[in-house]
């Protein structure tokens, strides 16, 4: 580990700066430390400790707040305690913690305090194993906690991305005052990979929310509850009103060889690059194939997807999962064209030639002639 | 002369002494007040229902109150306001 | 046009300042009303209103922040000395306490307290303990006596079936990271002089940066104990004692350096 990091904070563009290796687990906690995180509350568990001590050596080197708290819960509850005072906060924790947060989740969208959790995923359910899976899409998209809420979820498919993605979200976090949530796992956790220390530090804007001591101001409250009906709904349609408008303006994707693909696989993080792979060896193969890659899995670019998917002749969505954003797709598509399925569970991560025999499979089953299938 | 200009200070000083000021709208009739006043100058007023739907307190004999305070200590409501009877001049 | 005079008697008792004007929810005869009085009457004393932030709690008290004219974030239930730790670190200047009943303290929320006192924040606990779920109808609580009727031991508590009460501010006095523990009682004048007295020390604890202060407060529910508001003192001065025994358990706070300068 390097004992010191060359971070340049707002460098100007074209200045050259010679990328150093960096595991993501510390490349993820490195970028929010220069995004300007204030404190980190976090508890070990694989594959994601990297993270845990590396903020347990940075933080207090900057004079900010480490705590190892006793378990997940304690970590997201002390996360609203200081992010209910303005502080920039991270936590991060995997599949099975990130459970226990759902409590905490669910009272921080409430009560509308902003802050980023990060989700190294790994095989559930359960105690599961520790290595790398998806499966955690459905509880980071569907709401995590209890009520009528939505918490953006940013998808990096690279190291280089996590960090980018790692100032985005303060920045939505403290735009919207929301939660969000970046979704990775135990690959990018684990893997080491060429990083640029460039980083970006989101500006500050008070929003007149913050709890700070009622002096020479009238007391502020920060809290979820709302014991009237009629007042619950009224704050409840404010909060499906914010989320509309993230839906809106955060929706983020990208395309890779669409312009002329006739079958496209849409698949998110490492899924993604093990999709890429697939796509070159299919094209060597005379197949087109392209890859739609959403970026924001929440809000879902839905949209966008039925637009490219227009006229296709199918979808291939592989996942490390049994199929949780398959879902998201085929209600994006509305069965058209048909959508294949392509996953692998368990810590298991899928090869490029399971995806290539996916899309020669795809595209035999939608020979035109054929009786269409629905997908498979 | 001075009286016409300052009238309720002329009041005042003619004004029996009160050595509680009861915000009775806030009082739950619980009784508490009662049990610990020590010249028993304090009742349930049962002639009464104050807004929140209770019998609130009442001061029976503004002159045998020895300010203690007791009652403030102990109301959950902080109804009581207490004052010390002026020195006789 | 007239002016008044300023009035002439002098002051014994008034209403706290940071008492709100909002008539409180707590059935008659409540030591909620009490205690929250004797913080507010702490907190102008002390003149710590404009630096406090509260961490409210769930239970009946979950309208404190209705009641006292300060800064609060509402917290989970249990959660509450987690959500003081994230405020307490980030606002060093700012005095910060949690309110917690006996289930939020001693049922759910037992390794949030444990672990809060373990590190030593410098934070001051508020535990309300009056023996039962006043909040949601009036279940037993970890602190519910042995043989009292509750609507979740309606034959009264069977230490068979539901274990002894919990005597969590004595286990917490055990841990270093605590400055100062103590038990009061809300259950006449003299005790309720005597427990402000002990917050009065937990918030000088704090502000010396000795570690963590716990005042445990003996209190009623007289509509869950199915007493009157008077007969439920009674109740608190004669039975609850001989479980819960009153008095400082420990003060380590003399003594005891405040936190190294960061």
């Amino acid at each position: 580990m390097p004992t010191v990091i060359d971070a340049r904070v707002g460098r100007p563009a074209g200045d050259a700066v010679r990328p150093i290796l960096m595991k993501g687990n510390e490349a993820i906690a490195e970028a929010a430390i220069q995004a300007g995180c204030d404190a980190y509350f976090g508890y070990p568990i694989t594959p994601q400790a990297e993270l845990l001590e590396w903020m347990a050596r940075r933080m207090p080197e900057l004079g900010r707040v480490f705590v190892q708290a006793e378990s997940e819960l304690g970590a997201i509850n002390m996360a609203l305690g200081a992010a209910a005072t303005g502080a920039r906060v991270l936590v991060s924790s995997s599949s099975p913690g990130i459970s226990l947060m759902a409590e905490g989740m669910s009272y921080l969208a409430g009560s509308e305090v902003p802050m980023v959790l990060v989700n190294v995923m790994r095989g559930g359910p359960g105690l599961g194993s520790i290595g790398p899976s998806q499966s955690d899409y459905f509880q980071a998209t569907k709401g995590h906690g209890h009520g009528d809420y939505r918490v953006p979820v940013l998808a990096p498919s690279s190291i280089a991305e996590a960090v980018e993605l790692t100032a985005d979200a303060f920045e939505i976090a403290e735009r919207y005052r929301t939660p969000v949530i970046i979704l990775a796992d135990g690959v990018m956790g684990q893997a080491m990979e060429p990083v640029t220390p460039v980083y970006r530090m989101p500006d500050r804007i008070p929003g007149g929310w913050e709890l700070s001591g009622a002096a020479d101001r009238p007391p502020r409250v920060v809290r979820s509850l709302h014991l009237q009906p009629e007042d619950l709904e009224a704050h409840d349609r404010r909060l499906q009103a914010k989320f509309a408008a993230i839906a809106e303006r955060e929706v983020r994707w990208a395309g890779e060889s669409l312009d002329d693909a006739e079958i496209v696989i849409v698949a998110y993080g490492t899924a993604a690059r093990v999709a890429r792979t697939a796509i070159e060896r299919a094209r060597e193969a005379g197949l087109r194939a392209g890859l739609f890659r959403p970026i924001s899995l929440w809000p879902f670019p839905s949209s966008r997807l039925a637009s490219a998917a227009a006229d296709l002749r199918a979808l291939v969505v592989v996942e490390m999962s049994a199929g949780q954003m398959v879902e998201d797709v085929r209600l994006a598509v509305e069965g058209r064209p048909p959508v294949f399925f392509h996953g692998r569970m368990g810590g298991m991560v899928p090869t490029p030639g399971e995806v290539v025999d996916v899309l020669r499979r795809a595209w035999a089953l939608t020979a035109p002639g054929r009786p269409q299938p629905v997908g498979g | 002369m001075a009286i016409l200009a300052e009238p309720t200070r002329i009041m005042r000083r003619f004004e029996a002494f009160r050595p509680l000021d009861l915000e009775v709208d806030r009082c739950k009739g619980c009784g508490l007040c009662v049990s610990v006043c020590a010249p028993h100058v304090l009742e349930l007023d049962v002639g009464s229902v104050n807004g929140l739907g209770y019998h609130p307190v009442r001061l029976t004999d503004a002159e045998a109150c020895t300010s203690c305070a007791l009652c403030a200590r102990i109301c959950p409501d902080a109804v009581f306001s207490v004052y010390a009877r002026p020195r006789s001049t | 046009m007239q002016t008044l005079a300023p009035d002439p008697r002098r002051v014994i008792y008034r209403r706290p300042d940071l008492l709100t004007d909002t008539s409180t929810h707590y059935c008659p005869g409540c030591g909620h009303g009490i205690i929250h009085r004797l913080v507010a009457e702490l907190l102008d004393e002390m003149h710590l209103g404009p630096s406090t932030i509260g961490v409210a709690s769930v239970g009946c008290s979950v309208f404190a922040y209705d009641y006292l004219a300060i800064d609060f974030v509402e917290s989970p239930h249990g959660r509450a000395p987690a959500v003081a730790t994230g405020v307490r670190r980030v606002r060093p200047d700012a005095f910060v306490f949690t309110y917690q009943g006996d289930g939020d303290l001693a049922a759910i929320g037992t390794a949030e307290i444990v672990h809060a006192a373990a590190r030593g924040e410098r934070i001051s606990v508020i535990f309300v303990n009056n023996g039962i779920y006043g909040m949601t109808g009036g279940q037993m609580a970890p602190t519910t006596l042995l043989g009292q009727q509750t609507t979740s031991s309606p034959d009264g508590r069977d230490a068979g079936l539901a274990g002894y009460p919990i005597a969590i501010t004595e286990m917490l006095a055990l841990l270093p990271g605590v400055a100062y523990a103590a038990r009061g009682s809300i259950a006449d004048p003299q005790w309720i002089g005597r427990t402000k007295a002990m917050l009065r020390r937990s918030f000088e604890v704090q502000l010396a940066g000795a570690g963590l202060s716990i005042v445990e407060i003996l209190s009623t529910c007289p509509v869950g104990w199915g007493l009157t508001p008077v007969e439920s003192m009674a109740h608190l001065a004669h039975e609850v004692v001989q479980t819960y025994p009153l008095g400082v358990l420990v003060d380590r706070s003399k003594g005891r350096p405040g936190p190294a300068e960061s």
